[in-house]
C-alpha cells in the first residue's frame, strides 16, 4: 500500500471516530468481540448497535481484533531478544534468528543495537537451550552483542481516546501529566504481571489449532473454526468453553487498530528498569489507559519492564524527555530504546506444528549444525 | 436447425471464455503473499515483509501452515 493510501485510509478512519465507535474500540480492548451482551452492557449501549457497528467497522476495514494467549499454561514463556551484528552481517543474523523457531514477531532496529528486535513464545523447558545457541551465535560472532530476557505475558493496552478532540480530530500529548501520573499510581503490581509459577501444558494439539486460529482473528465463528480444526462446531463450542474460557487461557485482546499514521509515526522498544517492585508497578498502572503503549511486559526475575511505544514522529523526542525526567525524579534506575523498521516486520502465530504427542519438541542439534553452516557461508 | 445448434454453440464458447478467463485472473495482493518453506517447516515468513508495513486492515486468515498474522503491532 502506498503512503497515499495510507493517508487517505486514515483520513477515513478520523472520520468513522465518533464517540459511540470510540466507546466500541475502548470496550472491545477490555471484554473481547466474542460476548455482545456483555460488551454492550459495560459500555451502555444497546446490544443491536453494538453488533451493527462491529460488522460495519469489520467491513469497512477499521476494526480487527486478535486473541492474546496466556502463553505459560501452553508451556510457553514469552522472551525477548535485541541482537546486533557487525556491519555486512544482517542477513546472516536475520538467518540466525529465524531459523530458532518459536518467535511471533520481529523486526529491524536501529538505535543503542543496530540490529534485530525478536519476541519469542519458546517453550520454557527449552529456555537453557535457547541461551546456549544464543551463546554458541555470540562466539561465532554473528552477534557482535546482544541481550535476551523472559518476560511474563504482554499485556495489551486497550484503544484509548482521552487524549483525542473529537472536534478537531486531532490528539494532544499531555505526557508531562503523565509523569504526574506515575508518581500518583498506585504500587500494586498488576496481576497480569506476576511471574508465572508453572509451564505446565493445559493444552492438547486440537487446543492449540483453535488457539492459533484465534491468535490471528479473535472474532472466528465456531463453524470456521470446526472447518480449520476438522472437528464438529459442537466440538469446537465445547472445547472453546471448557477448555479456553474454563482454563483461562486467553489473556487479552488486542484491538489491531492504529491510532495515527505509520508513515508519520514511530514504534520503539523499551527495556525499562526500576529501584524496586512498588516503583515498577507505579510506572506499569500509568501505562494501562496511554494511547501511545501498545503493550507490556515484566522480564522474570527482574524488576524491569518491557514497553512497546508508538506516538506520531513530532512526539518522540518528548517521549525520550519524559523517561528522562521520570529518571531523574527516581521514578526509574535507567532505560534503553531501539526504533523499530516497521517496514521490515514479520510476525506470526505460536509454533503450533511443533507440538506433538502433547508436547513441545525442539532439535538443538541440529539448529546447532544450521548455525555453523550459516556462519560458514 | 443448424442455426440454432450454431448460436448454441456460440454462446456455450462465449460463456467458457469468461469462465476460464476468471480462473486465471491474478489473485488479490493478500492472497499472494506465500510463505517460504510452508511444507518443511515453521520457520514461515511473509514472502515480501514490505507488503506487511501498512495500517491493520482485515484481510482473510492465510489458512496455510506457519500462519503468518498481518499486523505490525509488537506481540
Amino acid at each position: 500500500m502506498s503512503k497515499l493510501e495510507d493517508y487517505e485510509w486514515m483520513l477515513q478512519y478520523l472520520k468513522m471516530l465518533d464517540s459511540t465507535n470510540v466507546k466500541i474500540l475502548e470496550g472491545l480492548g477490555k471484554h473481547g468481540p466474542r460476548n455482545i451482551l456483555a460488551l454492550a452492557k459495560s459500555i451502555g449501549l444497546p446490544p443491536k448497535t453494538v453488533a451493527f457497528r462491529m460488522k460495519k467497522l469489520m467491513k469497512e476495514g477499521f476494526l480487527q481484533i486478535r486473541t492474546n494467549l496466556d502463553y505459560s499454561s501452553l508451556g510457553l514463556m514469552k522472551a525477548v531478544l535485541i541482537a546486533e551484528s557487525k556491519p555486512g552481517q544482517k542477513k546472516k543474523l536475520q538467518q540466525v534468528i529465524i531459523d530458532l523457531d518459536y518467535w511471533t514477531y520481529m523486526t529491524r532496529c536501529y538505535g543503542k543495537y543496530d540490529g534485530y528486535y525478536t519476541i519469542f513464545a519458546f517453550p520454557a523447558e527449552y529456555k537453557k537451550k535457547l541461551e546456549e545457541y544464543l551463546d554458541k551465535a555470540a562466539q561465532l560472532k554473528i552477534f557482535s552483542r546482544y541481550i535476551f530476557y523472559g518476560t511474563t505475558n504482554f499485556t495489551e493496552v486497550a484503544p484509548n481516546f482521552d487524549w483525542f478532540d473529537f472536534q478537531s480530530k486531532s490528539w494532544s500529548f499531555e505526557l508531562k501529566r503523565w509523569i504526574d501520573e506515575v508518581q500518583n499510581a498506585s504500587e500494586k503490581l498488576p496481576r497480569k504481571l506476576l511471574e508465572p509459577k508453572t509451564y505446565s501444558i493445559q493444552v492438547d494439539g486440537t487446543d492449540l489449532l483453535i488457539l492459533k486460529e484465534l491468535e490471528k482473528d479473535g472474532t472466528t465463528k465456531f463453524t470456521k473454526l470446526a472447518e480449520v480444526v476438522n472437528i464438529t462446531p459442537q466440538g469446537v463450542r465445547y472445547r472453546y468453553h471448557k477448555h479456553v474460557v474454563g482454563r483461562s487461557l486467553i489473556n487479552d485482546y488486542e484491538v489491531a487498530t492504529l491510532p495515527y499514521p505509520l508513515p508519520t509515526s514511530d514504534m520503539c522498544g523499551l527495556f525499562v528498569s526500576f529501584e524496586n517492585e512498588e516503583k515498577l508497578a507505579k510506572f506499569a498502572n500509568s501505562l494501562q489507559n496511554k494511547p501511545f503503549i501498545f503493550s507490556y511486559g515484566k522480564v522474570i526475575g527482574q524488576h524491569s519492564l518491557v514497553v512497546h511505544a508508538y506516538v506520531p514522529k513530532t512526539e518522540f523526542s518528548k517521549l525520550i524527555d519524559s523517561m528522562n525526567r521520570l529518571t531523574e525524579k527516581k521514578l526509574t534506575t535507567g532505560f534503553l530504546y531501539v526504533t523499530f523498521d516497521t517496514a521490515s516486520f514479520k510476525r506470526q502465530t505460536i509454533s503450533y506444528e511443533f507440538f506433538k504427542e502433547n508436547k513441545w519438541t525442539y532439535n538443538y542439534k541440529k539448529k546447532l549444525e544450521k548455525l555453523e553452516e550459516i556462519t560458514r557461508k | 436447425m443448424n442455426k440454432k445448434i450454431t448460436s448454441l454453440l456460440l454462446i456455450c464458447l462465449v460463456a467458457l471464455s469468461i469462465v476460464y478467463g476468471w480462473g486465471n485472473t491474478a489473485l488479490p495482493s493478500h492472497e499472494t503473499l506465500s510463505v517460504d518453506g510452508v511444507a518443511s517447516g515453521p520457520t514461515t515468513i511473509a514472502e515480501d515483509p514490505g507488503k506487511n508495513a501498512r495500517l491493520s486492515r482485515p484481510k482473510p486468515n492465510f489458512d496455510i501452515l506457519g500462519d503468518p498474522v498481518d499486523d505490525v503491532k509488537p506481540h
